[in-house]
Formats: structure tokens, C-alpha cells, sequence
């Protein structure tokens, strides 16, 4: 956790910068300077992280970063920042006759060395941007690849949401000294959201080399969504682009999720040259306002489906509700209720916001194996998995609650099914599985104590202080938790720059920017909003950056 | 545990009222705040050409790329109200992923309205069927991939 002192630092800079005048009258060097200062007040892994999430070309032209645990955010509770909690991840190799068992390692790894770490376990040469093979892992590979790698993904479960609820996953405990556990792993970029995070998986880069910088990015003059225009802007191939490919398209590639913004996983499909149209499912609504709006039926939206297969017969499987009485049983009370959520009823999907859609997404898998034979023949096969019911109970219920408990413990008594359904259908010690999250998640404001500061009162008081030309352009596009888009040419109208915008920025007080959901206590109305905020483009250049690292 | 009460109901009544999920992991959701400028989730079905790569957006930009060993050319139309800077262009190989870096010529924006073609010059030869991608490039800018040819995609 950061250490409250600084906020002392940030006082006294705020009010050094509060006494340069807007629109660039004091020095534009000294007031680079300055913000350099700030900035460089930030832990050098925070920003180590930010500076592998960013391209100049993408990014928001304002960092923001408020004090851990203070966050920006409302509605629901976000998980975007560059802090331990939400970076780091479970990261497990379990594969009997494939990887060894050594147990917990220490050393620090990112989900960047996952792609090449299969590709050395299928025997292909992947040559990832950012990652590397996990030597423990690999250690016996090549005598036999096996038959099938599977990465499974429990969207939003990091390492601080586990150890919150540490008697809810002893499945997944229990594996730690059969496989390889990294006890330090993490995501590796920032800000770290599910589309990022999971191209990361399937490319071996960082977000700033794969493309997918966040769920809203820049191109040209827009804002745009990652997945938007299906593959095309993520603009470097997976393991699965390449690899498939050099096996004739006789390797099985495949994904069971629920929305496009976890096929970073797989890549391109049939937009790569040469490459085939690999079976995914999501079960995502068509035209959602959110990028994490799910359907209420198997399927693929139609910025996807010309890229990739989709194997109708999984909507023919038995129902989700067919899974709720043991959900329905988990308060002691069969009332048609998990906790206070009534199971069949629009908030809860009709079951599929429940642990019911553990097993029940399980059975999907379960047909896609058993129908389209992964791991049938002597090329090995690569099937991707994301369950994304903790992410979901995070961002409602936070990661705190007897929900997230649930959840988790749903999980992680789905192990061992999977297990079996992986011994049954392609054999036992044939197959291989990566088992980690995408990022953490927030915790509850009332356990934390956390500020959460509202974006739209951020975008609200960069207005009022610089819009003032009176014509219909903002100066603000649009305020996220770890950036700010800007409108440079207006800002520039204006008689303003984005440092201008950066000083102003650290002025704010937590009281100016008080949300409704989580009102900020009057305690801390008149400290400082943000550790830092300063221009994007002065990160590369930042000389407080760690030059190398995993 | 009062406010949490409060972010579960919120979310809930969001869910319910506007058909919209509090999930979206950057912001969190639930209160919508994005301008105009943000772009729908989801676009119509792609338009192939057969006679190369083709880039089109919904702000005005189509761009053709044809390649022939280590050459090419690059035809851009602009039709988004403003001048685009120079275009530009790389493939990914498609058996390493390898970045192949392509010159083109002359290095000139692009009027609003106006039609341009320019030529391209590989930095090394690239048969088709060792194409994995083309990216289109406006200015330092990474405008995303073209989609590939109609005869040699197929299905889309």
C-alpha cells in the first residue's frame, strides 16, 4: 500500500502548482518539471505497469492516479489501476506426466509468459513480444506434447480476492504442490481489464505492443470499443495464429466465454492469413451499451461471427436452472433465492448471474471436447476457458461480500469436475492446464476506507475551469479511472495544454469530487484526489521508470 | 456494509431499467457517461474486396492495399471532413508474426474528399499467402488491420 505520507508531498505540490497560472503563463519547462516530479513520486513498478499499457497512439493524454486504496469510479465498482490488488494473479500449471510438481514458486512472472509457455509445452517456437517460457514449467517438456493445453481463466479472481476468502478454494489449494504455483505473478500491465489482459494471454505482449490498451482507446477521432470491429485492432498474433496454422489447421483451437472481449485468448481466426475459423462461444447481447453485457443465449455478436465457428448444438444442453437447487441451498433456505437474489427472475439472468452457471458452462465444455475431439489425434490442441461469475460478484456485490464466497467456493468445486471431464475425454495424463485470473478486483469502500472519486465530477470541474470559449467542443471526451481523453485542439483553442489540465488536476480535493454511491467521509473532504496526474506523454521519457523487468 | 447495500441496488436497477450490465470493468458501469464520440459496441458485418485488403471505417476512411512481391500499392479515399495525414502501412508475416515495415510513397496527406494512390515498397517480398495481417497506419497513428481478400478469406 502506498504510504499515506506522501500525501504531505502532494500538498505541498499541489499548492506549488495550484500558484502557476492556467494556460501555460508560467514556464511550460518548469511546469514539465514539476509534473515530472510528481510523477516519479509514483512507485516505480506502478508506473512500470502504466508505461506497458501505454501507446501514444491509443492513450488518454491525462494519467490519473488516485492514493490506494481511493479509486475513480461509480455505479458499479471498477478494477482498473496499476496497484497489487488488482494486478496480481494465481498463476497454476497442473499437467501429471507434462509438468513437474515443484510446488510454489517465488519469483515474479506476468500472464505474458503463458502463450509461450505453451507453445514450448506443444513443441512450436512462439516468439512472444514481452514473454517468455516458464522454465519450471517446460522443465520436462519435449519427450511428448500433450494432447491438449486448456488455460482457464476465473475472470476476476487475483490473488487479493483468493486470500480474502482464503477457505473457499481448497481444490485449488490442493494442486499448488502437483503443479507449478507462481505466488508472484501478475497481469503485467495497466490499466489491467479483461480485453487487455486476455489478448496478453493469447499474444505474449503487453497491452502498448498487442494494441487493446483499454476498453475505450483512441483511433483517429474516435473512441472506440477493443472488440468493436471484431479482431482488427488487435494488431499482433496470437499463439493460436500461428500456431494453428503451421499444423495444416489440423490443431483444434477453441473458446468457451461469454463475451468478445476475452477472444484476445485466441486472436484473428479467419482474418489471419491462412488462418481457420476456430469454434467459439460466448453468449454476449447484441448492441450492449457495456462491454460486459452477456445474452441470454449461447452465441456470437456480429462484430465476430464472420471471423470465427460457432457450434449451435450447445444451446440444445439443459438448462442453467437446471443447476439451482445447490445454489438455491447455500443460505440453508430452499426459498428460489441465492442470499436475497431471486434465482429466476431478469437481475439474476434467470440463473446465469449464479453459481449455477459454474456447472452448467462446465457441460458446455464438457459437449465441445467430446463433439469436436479435442485431443483426439497426435496434434496437440489448445482450448481456452473463462468463467466470469467472480468478476461479476466483484463488480456488484465487491470483493467482500458472502456473494464473492460463494462464487469463488463455486469455482473452486468445479475443479475437480473439470478434472475428470479432461480425464475422460482426452485422457489422463494427456492434457495440460494454465489456471489463472485477468486482474482482481476493488474492495468495498466500507471495508477499505477507500475515496471513491467520481469521473463525472472530474470531467465536470476540467470543464468549468477550462472550457470557456463558450462554443458546443469539450475540452473533456471522456474521464476513465486511470486517464483522461482530451480534446487537444480545443484544449489548445482554449489557451490551455494538457500540463495546464495536469497542475489543475492536482488541486482537486476528495470533497470536490465526491460520488453518490460512496459519498466520501468529511474527514477527508480537503485532502488531495490523486497521488499524481500528468501528461501520457511524458511516461516513456519518465527517468524514474525501471528500465527492465518480467 | 449501508453503501454496499447502495451499489447493490444501484446495479440491480440498472440491470433492470436499462438494459445495461454494471460490468464494464474500467469505470465499473452503471452511471453512463460516455460522450458522443464513443462508438456503438458493435458494427454490421464486414465488406470484403476480392481485389486486395480492404479498410473501411464508419468515419470515412477506404483504403485498398494490393501487394505483388515487394510491392504495392495503397489506394485511400477520404470522406471524413478532414484532412488525414500520411497514411502508412505494415504486415505481420504470417507464419512468425514478424513486422515487415512497407515505404510509401510520396509521403503526403490526404485532402478531405480527395482519392489517392500511392506506391509501397516492402521490406521484403511477401507472396500472399505469407500475409497474416495488414495494418493501416494515418500518420504515427495505428488505424487497426485490413480485412483480408474475398477469394482468400472465402466465407466472410
Amino acid at each position: 500500500m502506498i504510504r499515506r505520507a506522501t500525501v504531505a508531498s502532494v500538498v505541498a505540490v499541489a499548492l506549488v502548482l495550484a500558484a502557476i497560472p492556467a494556460a501555460s503563463q508560467g514556464s511550460p519547462d518548469a511546469l514539465e518539471r514539476e509534473l515530472i516530479a510528481i510523477a516519479c513520486d509514483v512507485p516505480p513498478l506502478l508506473l512500470e505497469r502504466t508505461l506497458r499499457g501505454y501507446r501514444p497512439d491509443r492513450a488518454g493524454e491525462l494519467q490519473l492516479l488516485p492514493q490506494e486504496p481511493d479509486f475513480v469510479g461509480h455505479g458499479g465498482l471498477p478494477h482498473s489501476g496499476p496497484w497489487d490488488y488488482i494486478s496480481q494473479v494465481p498463476l497454476l500449471w497442473y499437467g501429471p506426466g507434462h509438468v513437474p510438481a515443484l510446488g510454489e514458486v517465488d519469483r515474479r512472472v506476468t500472464l505474458a509468459d503463458v502463450a509461450p509457455t505453451q507453445g514450448e509445452l506443444i513443441g512450436f517456437d512462439f516468439p512472444a513480444p514481452d514473454g517468455a517460457p516458464l522454465r519450471e514449467v517446460v522443465r520436462d517438456a519435449g519427450a511428448e506434447p500433450p494432447a491438449a493445453v486448456v488455460v482457464v481463466v476465473w475472470d476476476g479472481a487475483g490473488t487479493a480476492v483468493l486470500e480474502e476468502h482464503p477457505d473457499a478454494w481448497p481444490n485449488l489449494r490442493g494442486l499448488i504442490d502437483d503443479g507449478v504455483w507462481y505466488a508472484n505473478a501478475e497481469v503485467g500491465s495497466s490499466p489491467p481489464s479483461t480485453a487487455q489482459i486476455h489478448a496478453t494471454l493469447g499474444t505474449g505482449a503487453y497491452s502498448r505492443t498487442h494494441g487493446l490498451i483499454a476498453h475505450r482507446f483512441r483511433l483517429g477521432n474516435a473512441l472506440v470499443d477493443p472488440w468493436v470491429a471484431g479482431p482488427r485492432y488487435l494488431v499482433r498474433p496470437t499463439l493460436a495464429d500461428l500456431y494453428d496454422p503451421s499444423t495444416g489447421n489440423r490443431a483444434l483451437v477453441g473458446v468457451s466465454a461469454t463475451v468478445a472481449i476475452h477472444l484476445g485468448m485466441v486472436g484473428h481466426g479467419t482474418m489471419w492469413g491462412g488462418g481457420d475459423a476456430d469454434l467459439v462461444v460466448l453468449r454476449e447481447r447484441e448492441g450492449a451499451a457495456t462491454l460486459g453485457a452477456e445474452g441470454d443465449f449461447w452465441n456470437l455478436t456480429s462484430n465476430v461471427a464472420p471471423w470465427f465457428s460457432f457450434p449451435a448444438y450447445v444451446n440444445d444442453l439443459p438448462p442453467v436452472l437446471s443447476y439451482a437447487e445447490p445454489v438455491d441451498r447455500i443460505d440453508g433456505r430452499l426459498d428460489g433465492r441465492w442470499r436475497e437474489l431471486e434465482i429466476d427472475s431478469d437481475p439474476a439472468h434467470h440463473g446465469f448471474r449464479t453459481p449455477a452457471r459454474i456447472p452448467y458452462q462446465t457441460r458446455l465444455v464438457e459437449e465441445l471436447i467430446r463433439r469436436e475431439g479435442f485431443g483426439d489425434d497426435d496434434v496437440p490442441d489448445l482450448l481456452y476457458v473463462n468463467y466470469k461469475l467472480i468478476d461479476e460478484v466483484g463488480h456488484v456485490y465487491s470483493m467482500n461480500s458472502v456473494e464473492m464466497e460463494d462464487s469463488i467456493a463455486a469455482e473452486d468445486a468445479n475443479l475437480p469436475v473439470l478434472i475428470d471431464v479432461l480425464d475422460r475425454e482426452i485422457g489422463e495424463g494427456r492434457w495440460v492446464m494454465a489456471l489463472t485470473a485477468d486482474h482482481g478486483h476493488t474492495p468495498d469502500p466500507d471495508v477499505s476506507g477507500a475515496a471513491a472519486i467520481s469521473p463525472t465530477h472530474v470531467g465536470t470541474l476540467l470543464r468549468a475551469r477550462f472550457d470557456t470559449d463558450g462554443d458546443d467542443v469539450s475540452i473533456v471526451e471522456l474521464v476513465q479511472p486511470t486517464t483522461v481523453f482530451l480534446n487537444e485542439a480545443e484544449l489548445a483553442d482554449e489557451g490551455a495544454t494538457v500540463a495546464d489540465v495536469a497542475a489543475y488536476t492536482m488541486t482537486l480535493t476528495k470533497g470536490q469530487l465526491s460520488g453518490e454511491t460512496w459519498p466520501i467521509p468529511e474527514a477527508q473532504a480537503d485532502e488531495p484526489a490523486f497521488l499524481a496526474a500528468f501528461p501520457s506523454s511524458l511516461l516513456p521519457a519518465l527517468p524514474c521508470v525501471p528500465a527492465s523487468g518480467p | 456494509m449501508q453503501r454496499t447495500l447502495a451499489l447493490v441496488l444501484v446495479s440491480l436497477v440498472v440491470i433492470v431499467s436499462t438494459s445495461c450490465d454494471p460490468f464494464d470493468d474500467e469505470d465499473g458501469g452503471g452511471s453512463p457517461q460516455p460522450p458522443a464520440s464513443v462508438s456503438p459496441s458493435t458494427s454490421p458485418a464486414p465488406t470484403l474486396s476480392a481485389e486486395g485488403f480492404l479498410y473501411t471505417s464508419k468515419d470515412g476512411i477506404r483504403a485498398l492495399a494490393t501487394f505483388e512481391r515487394d510491392r504495392g500499392t495503397l489506394e485511400l479515399r477520404n470522406s471524413t471532413g478532414a484532412e488525414l495525414a500520411a497514411p502508412g502501412l505494415y504486415l505481420l508475416d504470417a507464419r512468425t508474426g514478424e513486422v515487415v515495415e512497407a515505404e510509401v510513397t510520396p509521403a503526403r496527406p490526404v485532402d478531405d474528399g480527395d482519392e489517392r494512390t500511392f506506391r509501397v515498397a516492402l521490406a521484403r517480398e511477401m507472396p500472399p499467402a505469407s500475409i497474416g495481417l495488414v495494418v493501416l497506419l494515418i500518420g504515427d497513428a495505428d488505424f487497426g488491420a485490413f480485412l483480408p481478400p474475398a477469394a482468400a478469406e472465402g466465407s466472410a
